[in-house]
């Protein structure tokens, strides 16, 4: 899938049903994370996979129902203040990683 | 911020009458890691590294033994981490910081050598990562000691620990631990009312 210039905001949510397969299947709690990276396409500054990439972390509390955490423009992200990122543009590939123990599972 | 940063020079400068300013250019290199106090343990591995960006223009007042120093900095920190998606690559974290100090220093023994403290006002400008908790203003402590080469360069050798306005708030985010290594060429002096004991 393209994912160039088709993602400019996203949210995590930390409540209801999606919180509830969370702590259900333990990727909540101390030793978990949740990330969900943007890739650039190559040529963009920030090695090691050739492409530029930025990361939000996720760390969901077990047995709480929290406020959503939400990313509401990519357009405005930066790289430095002389020039804009904009991560909206360019994207070549977004993954959504849950982990515990060290242990992760990869969507897309 | 431009105009509350003037203020604050001609603020400084115009309440000490007599001593010595100076106008000049900084580069440095940074060397730390992130410090994850306020962040839920997560497993993930974070080590030192250098960023080779701590680069500005700073401007400071010498009074008798004592120099006050000011300036705009950008500067580079972060850390070498492992990631999921790249195995067990390390990849650099890095955060970008526009930093403002207000910085006192005394005489150490002899003018050449200086000890100092002080705060920098630091606005973050970039992140490769994000914390539900991140902000882009945070406070930061410093120290520092600093070789006066000569009446154009200066050396200094600092440790700052950033983020301490975090630690009241305990919002999720990353703290910073880095030392620096930066010298300093300064292209205007001025001397300023009569003469000190450092002239």
């Amino acid at each position: 899938m393209n994912w160039d210039n088709r993602i400019s905001s996203f949210k995590f949510h930390q409540s209801g049903a999606i919180k509830s397969w969370l702590d259900g299947h333990g990727y909540s709690g101390n030793g978990t994370y949740l990330d969900f990276c943007m890739f650039r396409v190559q040529g963009y500054p920030q090695i090691p996979s050739g492409n530029y990439l930025k990361i939000w972390r996720l760390h969901p509390r077990y047995g709480t129902q929290d406020a959503d955490w939400l990313i509401p423009n990519l357009r405005k992200e930066k790289l430095g203040n002389l020039w804009s990122t904009n991560m909206n543009d360019a994207i070549s590939a977004i993954s959504v990683v849950f982990c515990k123990s060290k242990s992760c599972v990869y969507f897309f | 911020m431009i105009k509350l940063f003037l203020f604050y020079v001609l603020f400084s400068f115009s309440i000490l009458a007599q001593g010595k300013l100076k106008f000049g250019i900084k580069a440095g290199v940074n060397y730390g890691t992130l410090v994850t106090s306020l962040v839920p343990p997560d497993g993930t591995p974070y080590y030192h590294q250098f960023n080779f960006i701590a680069d500005g223009f700073i401007i400071n007042y010498t009074y008798r033994e004592w120099k006050l120093y000011s300036g705009y900095i950008f500067s580079v920190r972060g850390s070498n981490a492992i990631l999921p998606v790249f195995g067990d690559k390390r990849y650099p974290q890095n955060f970008s910081f526009f930093e403002w100090p207000l910085l006192i220093s005394r005489n150490l023994y002899s003018k050449k050598f200086r000890i100092g403290a002080g705060i920098i006002n630091s606005y973050k400008d970039f992140s490769s990562i994000h914390l539900i908790g991140d902000r882009n203003y945070e406070l930061d402590v410093k120290g520092f000691l600093e070789w006066d080469i000569n009446k154009r360069f200066s050396m200094d050798f600092s440790y700052l620990y950033g983020g301490i306005n975090n630690l009241f708030s305990k919002r999720e985010t990353y703290l910073f631990s880095v030392m620096n290594l930066s010298i300093s060429y300064y292209f205007l002096n001025i001397k300023v009312g009569k003469k000190t004991h450092n002239d």
